[in-house]
């Protein structure tokens, strides 16, 4: 009998050729889309500032889309590497210098120098994602610097190299001011080599529909559950340090297309996700059960 | 608009010794942070005076007082609440009604724009005098274009009213069914309403018309203009309707109000008219509105003086509406919807055998507390006692009651070592187990510091980090060696003993008390004498194994019992005081350990922080070990007020932490989950579930926190 093996379907790709190919689904706020067109277009770096889940990766992925699709058709060509890639670096505090440039490795008696994820960046010409950048070390993040100004170049310390980037790059960084203590704040050198997006979470209207589409839920659902957004984020500051995200929202959503109950669906996805605080909470939830039956 | 489907539900009579009211100031910090939700404003509570149906015109005696909500908006509220039987219906009226008052500011009552034109209606505003009004005000201006602008004032807060009803309970629906039933009782609150003018009786009907209800009133001469107010307030429920829309409906009903004469409603109906005689015009006049409104303080800027000659006497006195609610009658003679022609009402909108009941605002008998009475002062200390004073949390005041209980400390008696000694032999395999778990505890703990030039060991992944940059051609850093350094073991601990009268309880699991034996049959001593041990027996046992535990450790531990009788007689005993050494007193102090009375814990918690701040140690631990929730002699507002005795001992909990000692609390209750959630917010415990672990498990858990 042939053995039955478990089918991975799992999606492999290499940094520098991970290429957005559908559209994304993004509803524009204001004019962000005109902004990032027009500093992609001047290889202007991009910061993109707001709260955790309003759609900041969502937003870059769909320029990302935009910007390939104005290469294709730019180029005349469909193929898959005339597009734009988008690589994305998770920063944190232990980020060296070395994990973002690259380094040697040992082979045998000799050694062999890797590329790190930011230069493979440069020289790919693709658009370069360091999100929540302030969670970085500081050493780390002035390696950016001259690759987020006119010069466009990245230094190469170990290889004693300057690598001057592919004209389709550009630097897109990212941090939620909200929870940054003062001790992890942006450098001002490092700031204003940026253009900045801000970001705020939808109005009701618009995050009713991202809902809607997201979970695939009835708008009616959708819209009671963006209505208890916009409650719980009148509690920013006072009571609660981080508000509720659209992310939470859509899963609330997905939960409730599950068949779990409404109420129970924020409970577990809007309530006891964003406050540990035992009385905030029970405020929630008479929010949650004053919206639902 | 829905249509009623079900009668006003009969109040279930109250159950004497089952209390379900509910003192406003226990939920105010729960609803001040859902009306900051709903509104994004701040809120002010107030405790209104007048009876809860005026609490719906709040809004409007805000906004003719010349006080509009601004930053912040103004909530009158009962200060305590029992009409329903149960808590969670007492609570849902407190709910609903605090959402009606904030609705107004959440949908814009106080946002009139004059020129701003009606989305429903066509704007008559326009054509009424053939200009537009005159004042400084939008309101101003809108109601200076009526020959009554009294009336017209009236029609108008009734429509917003409607509107606001509707648009609370299509934005809330989980609001629904709660928010109606307020409706109703506001409703049957109106029933109470005597010697007004048939056309007061039509403005005041017309909140019903959103919840298809109605009291039935013997007068025909109602009905045909409700009809033509219904149609207009339908078109008005909508959920984009606005204050604009319902000016402008105001403008259609009072034209429809001015049809309805203002002679005296007859008697006899319902509630209404309790007087037959015919009154005379500054009775039906003076009869306004029901709702504590300020008359005296109108600010509206109105031309209502200048009309009529007279002081604007908006409101009937809070004073006159208490009476009425106090009358305590109920509605039973309900007319058949046959009886109520061009109605458009059907029989079920109908209230039938309802009863009011009179509400009351200190239903909830209070101790004075801040007033101590001889009984509560402490008695003066006896020559062994050590008095202290410590406050108390009242949490429903949001406030500490300074210097409330008196906490009296003294070593506790010696008996025999016999229980000791006794215990360590009984549980030899235990002991020698825990010891065993102790002896790996490092006096002295290690941590490693990296990034090194010189130190006692090389860290394997900075020096192939080195020689691999020295094979690329590059200057190695030499930072490759890492250090231990010594951190010194410095613990302080108390121990904390619940001594209560419960803990004299029987634990029965491993030894039931009816268990049959065969030799029981023959030997009734046999059965009564079988072994049956006591929780605080468990308690005992436990702080002997810890004692022999942490004697090998070396560190610096108290164990300390609480119990007492009331706030003046809080018992601290000592079995082992901080810094005192081990010995023979020790041991024969453990065999007096007893129960005694209640658990007033928050003042014994305060009493051994103070001991522990007093150490110099760098670890402080204060270990809780209780057998079921906080209870004393008026710990609170009464003897069973377990939710005040939980708050306070909460907040005795985060007065530890905020000295730098880590409580954490130890409970045999198996119930103990339910309330520890509450008292130990961020604080560790643990609930024993098996009550016979806890000799093993203290020392295992102490071992843990220490390190």
């Amino acid at each position: 009998m042939p053995h039955k093996t478990r089918r991975h379907d799992y999606k492999s790709h290499i940094i520098e050729e991970y290429y957005i190919t559908e559209e994304p689904f993004y509803l524009p706020l204001k004019d962000e889309v005109a902004l990032f067109e027009a500093a992609y277009a001047e290889r202007i770096p991009v910061l993109l500032k707001g709260p955790t889940g309003c759609g900041k990766t969502r937003f870059l992925e769909y320029m990302t889309y935009r910007m390939s699709q104005k290469e294709h058709k730019r180029k005349g060509s469909n193929a898959q590497r005339d597009g734009i890639p988008l690589i994305t670096i998770a920063c944190h505090e232990d980020l060296t210098a070395s994990d973002l440039v690259g380094k040697y490795l040992l082979e045998g008696d000799t050694t062999r120098w890797v590329d790190g994820p930011l230069t493979r960046a440069v020289k790919s010409g693709g658009i370069c994602y360091l999100d929540e950048v302030v969670e970085a070390r500081k050493d780390t993040i002035v390696l950016i610097h001259p690759l987020a100004d006119h010069r466009r170049s990245l230094y190469i310390e170990k290889k004693g190299e300057m690598l001057e980037a592919s004209d389709s790059f550009i630097l897109v960084i990212s941090y939620n001011p909200g929870y940054q203590s003062i001790l992890k704040n942006l450098k001002h050198s490092t700031r204003q080599r940026f253009i900045a997006i801000e970001f705020t979470h939808p109005p009701r209207s618009i995050e009713t529909k991202i809902i809607a589409h997201e979970a695939g839920v009835d708008d009616d659902t959708a819209g009671r559950l963006a209505q208890l957004g916009e409650k719980i984020r009148n509690l920013k500051e006072q009571d609660l340090s981080e508000v509720i995200s659209t992310r939470l929202l859509i899963y609330a959503a997905r939960m409730i297309r599950q068949g779990i109950p409404a109420r129970r669906a924020c409970e577990v996805a809007a309530v006891w996700s964003i406050t540990d605080d035992a009385e905030v909470q029970k405020s929630l939830k008479e929010v949650v059960t004053a919206i639902f039956e | 608009m829905s249509r009623a489907n079900d009668q006003i539900k009969q109040p279930e009579p109250e159950t004497v010794n089952n209390y379900h009211g509910i003192e406003f100031a226990s939920i105010e910090p729960l609803l001040q942070v859902y009306c900051r939700a709903l509104t994004g404003k701040e809120v002010d509570f107030t405790s209104a005076k007048g009876p809860p149906a005026s609490l719906r015109n709040t809004w409007w005696n805000q906004l003719a007082s010349g006080d509009p909500p601004d930053g912040h908006i103004n909530v009158l509220i009962p200060a305590s609440f029992m009409e329903y039987t149960s808590y969670a219906d007492n609570f849902s009226w407190y709910k609903s009604v605090v959402t009606q008052q904030i609705a107004h500011s959440e949908f814009d009552s106080f946002n009139f724009d004059f020129d701003k034109e009606s989305t429903i209606f066509e704007d008559l505003r326009y054509q009424l005098k053939g200009e537009t009004g005159h004042g400084s005000s939008p309101f101003a201006k809108y109601f200076a274009l009526f020959d009554d602008p009294r009336l017209a004032m009236q029609v108008f807060v009734a429509v917003e009213n409607v509107r606001i009803n509707y648009l609370a309970k299509y934005h809330y629906p989980g609001l629904r069914r709660s928010y109606r039933r307020m409706q109703e009782y506001n409703l049957l609150a109106l029933a109470r309403l005597s010697g007004i003018t048939l056309r007061r009786a039509f403005i005041e009907l017309l909140e019903g018309l959103e919840i298809d209800a109605i009291l039935a009133i013997d007068e025909e001469a109602l009905y045909e203009p409700l009809n033509g107010a219904k149609d207009v307030l339908d078109m008005l429920c909508t959920s984009t309707a606005d204050v604009e829309d319902s000016a402008e409906a105001a403008i259609r009903i009072y034209q429809i109000a001015l049809t309805v004469p203002k002679k005296a409603l007859a008697s006899g109906a319902g509630g209404y008219g309790s007087e037959s005689r015919e009154p005379n015009a500054s009775d039906l006049e003076g009869q306004e509105f029901m709702g504590n409104f300020q008359t005296d303080k109108i600010k509206l800027d109105l031309e209502i003086k200048a009309h009529t000659g007279q002081k604007s006497t908006m409101p009937m006195s809070a004073e006159d509406m208490q009476k009425l609610a106090d009358q305590k009658v109920g509605i039973t003679d309900i007319k058949d919807v046959k009886s109520l022609p061009g109605s458009g009402l059907s029989s079920a909108s109908i209230p039938r055998g309802v009863h009011v009941y009179q509400f009351s605002n200190d239903k909830y008998t209070q101790v004075d507390r801040y007033r101590p009475t001889d009984a509560t002062k402490p008695a003066p200390a006896e020559a062994d006692e050590r008095l202290s004073f410590y406050d108390e949390w009242d949490f429903r005041e949001n406030r500490y009651i300074g210097s409330w209980c008196c906490v009296r400390e003294k070593t506790l008696g010696e008996g025999s070592s016999y229980f000791y000694d006794k215990t360590l032999e009984t549980r030899r395999p235990l002991v020698a187990e825990i010891k065993r778990q102790f002896e790996r505890l490092p006096a002295e703990m290690l941590y490693k510091a990296k990034n090194l030039e010189d130190g006692d060991e090389f860290d394997l992944d900075l020096v192939i980090g080195e020689l691999v940059d020295k094979r690329a051609g590059h200057t190695p850093t030499g930072k490759v060696y890492t250090r231990k350094k010594k951190i010194q073991r410095d613990v302080a601990v108390a121990f904390l003993l619940d001594m209560s009268g419960s803990t004299a309880d029987l634990i029965n699991k491993n030894h039931p008390t009816m268990q049959y034996e065969e030799s029981f049959k023959y030997d009734f001593m046999k059965f009564v004498m079988q072994p049956r041990r006591r929780i605080i027996d468990l308690e005992k046992e436990s702080i002997v194994l810890l004692c022999h535990a942490i004697e090998t450790l070396g560190d610096n531990y108290g164990i300390y019992g609480f119990s007492g009788h009331g706030r003046s007689n809080v018992q601290f005993l000592v079995i082992k005081d901080l810094n005192e050494s081990f010995g023979e007193r020790i041991k024969r102090r453990v065999d007096q350990i007893a129960p005694i009375h209640g658990t007033r814990m928050g003042p014994a918690i305060r009493h051994t922080i103070s001991r522990l701040d007093a150490c110099g140690n760098t670890l402080k631990l204060l270990f809780l070990v209780s057998d079921g929730y906080p209870q004393d002699s008026l710990y609170g507002y009464d003897d069973d007020d377990k939710e005040y005795a939980i708050h306070d001992t909460k907040m005795a909990l985060i007065e530890a932490s905020q000295k730098n000692i880590i409580p954490f609390c130890l409970t045999v209750d198996s119930a103990g989950n339910d309330y520890l959630r509450t008292m130990c917010n961020d604080i560790g415990y643990e609930v024993l579930d098996d009550i016979e672990t806890l000799p093993h498990r203290l020392p295992m858990l102490y071992k843990k926190l220490s390190m």
